[in-house]
């Protein structure tokens, strides 16, 4: 019999969307105000690396300020917000049941909105932590983290209540996420980490688990859904799909310590993280090959689904982000790069032209199910599309050609400091074009939610919001 | 090794350890023995295999291609 067959009724695909409908949204749109204002924060960081005199009188809006905000608002804003909607929607599909404890994820939500405020404030008034990623005060990181933590406590009372006995590979890539996710907030938010070097070794540790095992696995388990559902056609091989996540979650934990290549940390710690994220290889190759075998042949249906078109272009970043990033482990490549432009190119076709075009594909075919409204505009979505995509590849591009010079010149003692500073600022102002791109794409984005979520002049879908709360508690 | 440096070590084992534990829980459990089945975990009979959705920028010619499908869909899939 299947697991919760005795407890949960049996519900359709409407139903589940239907029930999801608010949490989902709540979540989704909130991860949309958040993107529209780490682009805002983005632009003007990017504008003060070759205007420097602009804003200059204003302390607040330092690049030290605005460069942080920047990212911490990205990553447990828009990208976390959007991604735990994205991932409790396919939860739901997956496991057939409805997204459980709904009013207390809610409730979460507004507190994890509340906290990212005070963060940013907080940050803009300097008092940043002051460790890469982790910049928000401690405050924060934990309601983040407590916030997380009732989303797996629905995610596991999915899963005991769940109609289907075999688990979808994405919804394994999911509780894992779920699980690991608390674990590494609670950890970093320890007070023991007191002296530079352990600090920095936590730093890394967090960083990139917080990547690898939070977003990276919300991606994954993304493109898993929506490449087969799209197409009508199962995934090319289940096994292969199997191997990739027990890889990824074999080999990720150990990678951080690359991140600290040539610091003062011991040289095994390093040694071991360079080895695994070679091992990475294996896992990354596995899911191209299969992703790959599966979309092979059905190039006019990628092309003719709004969805697609971001997962795949995001799926054959995640290959060359994790290849890339497997070289840029090694040390004789990692002298060059390190401290370079190349790196930040790297982080956002990780974080942007992978994680972020996923979550956009995703809410492309999550919010008409949930809304049961139909998009505003095809040629704006089509507009979204290019933009990004190709403000994305130009950024990449430009920042990691010139990173490469920059780092040969960088460790090269005949080169004067300064020139390895001059020479990228043509490549920094064809970030800022690219980031202008880019920004227009989000809002255009921001349009057509905002039109799906309040279509003007209609008579609403749903209960007035705090009817709608209520009911949710008491479902 | 400091307490800091430590707690990662271990965390890091927990980790790995938790890895392994849902391992050998999906494979007492069964998650494995019929592992080829797995791939049609997200169709139903709502929304079955053969039948594309999401394809909102196409015309019919896009009916020509090589995989199996039959019919598709013309919306955003909202099913009005
Ligand atoms: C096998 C997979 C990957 C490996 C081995 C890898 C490797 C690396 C290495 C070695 C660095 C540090 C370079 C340096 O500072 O010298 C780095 C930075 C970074 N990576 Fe990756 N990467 C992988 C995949 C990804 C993915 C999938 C993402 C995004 C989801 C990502 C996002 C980032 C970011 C944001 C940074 C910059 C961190 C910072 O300095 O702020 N990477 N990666």
């Amino acid at each position: 019999m299947d697991p919760g067959s005795k407890q949960s009724p049996e519900y359709s695909v409407s139903e589940l969307d239907r029930k999801a409908r608010f949490v989902v949204l709540f979540l989704i749109m909130s991860g949309v105000f958040w993107l529209l204002f780490g682009t805002l924060l983005a632009l003007v960081a990017s504008l003060k690396m070759h205007m420097p005199d602009w804003l200059a009188a204003s302390g607040w809006l330092t690049f030290g300020r605005v460069r942080p905000l920047h990212l911490n608002t990205m990553v447990y804003g828009w990208a976390s917000l959007t991604g735990a909607g994205v991932a409790l929607w396919l939860l739901s599909r997956l496991l057939k049941v409805p997204v459980m404890l709904r009013g207390y994820i809610i409730l979460a939500g507004v507190l994890w909105n509340i906290a990212l405020v005070v963060g940013s404030i907080q940050i803009l008034a300097g008092g940043s932590r002051g460790i890469e990623w982790l910049e928000f005060p401690v405050s924060t990181m934990v309601v983040i983290v407590l916030c997380v933590i009732i989303m797996s406590a629905s995610v596991l009372m999915m899963l005991a209540m769940r109609r289907v006995k075999q688990l979808y590979v994405s919804v394994w890539y999911l509780i894992a996420a779920f699980l690991w996710f608390p674990l590494l907030g609670l950890v970093s938010s320890l007070p023991i980490f007191d002296t530079p070097t352990v600090q920095a070794g936590m730093n890394w540790w967090y960083a990139h688990n917080a990547l690898g095992l939070w977003f990276t696995p919300i991606g994954l388990a993304a493109a898993y859904y929506f490449i087969p559902k799209v197409l009508g056609r199962p995934i090319y091989s289940y096994g292969l799909s199997l191997l990739g996540f027990w890889g990824l979650a074999l080999f990720y934990n150990w990678n951080g310590f690359h991140h600290l290549i040539g610091g003062p940390v011991p040289t095994w710690f390093v040694t071991i993280s360079i080895s695994a994220s070679v091992m990475m290889v294996i896992p990354v190759v596995v899911v191209a090959v299969n992703h790959h075998m599966t979309v092979v042949g059905s190039f006019r249906a990628v092309v003719n689904s709004p969805t697609l078109r971001f997962v795949v272009f995001a799926a054959m970043s995640y290959t060359f982000v994790s290849l890339q990033g497997s070289m840029q482990a090694l040390r004789s490549v990692n002298e060059v790069i390190h401290f370079t432009h190349f790196v930040v190119a790297h982080a956002h076709i990780g974080m942007y032209a992978f994680v972020t075009m996923m979550l956009f594909g995703a809410c492309y075919y999550i919010i008409p199910r949930v809304t049961m409204r139909e998009w505003h505009s095809k040629s704006l979505i089509k507009w979204h599309f290019w933009l990004t995509a190709i403000g994305v590849i130009i950024y990449a591009v430009a920042l990691q050609g010139i990173g490469v010079f920059q780092g040969f010149a960088m460790i090269d003692p005949d080169v004067p400091f300064t020139d390895t500073v001059t020479m990228t600022v043509p490549y920094l102002v064809a970030r800022s074009v690219s980031g202008i791109l880019m920004a227009a794409g989000h809002l255009i984005f921001t349009w057509l939610m905002f039109r799906m979520v309040w279509r003007p002049g209609e008579q609403p879908a749903t209960p007035l919001v705090w009817n709608k709360i209520k009911e949710e508690f008491a479902s | 090794m400091s307490t800091g440096a430590l707690i990662l070590v271990l965390s890091s084992l927990l980790i790995i350890g938790g890895g392994l534990a849902l391992f050998l829980w999906a494979f007492f459990n069964g998650q494995f023995d019929q592992i080829q089945k797995g791939s049609m975990l997200p169709f139903n009979e709502e929304e079955p295999a053969g039948k594309r959705t999401d394809q909102i920028f196409g015309d019919d010619d896009t009916l020509s291609e090589k995989e199996p499908y039959k019919g598709e869909e013309k919306t955003c899939g909202s099913r009005k």
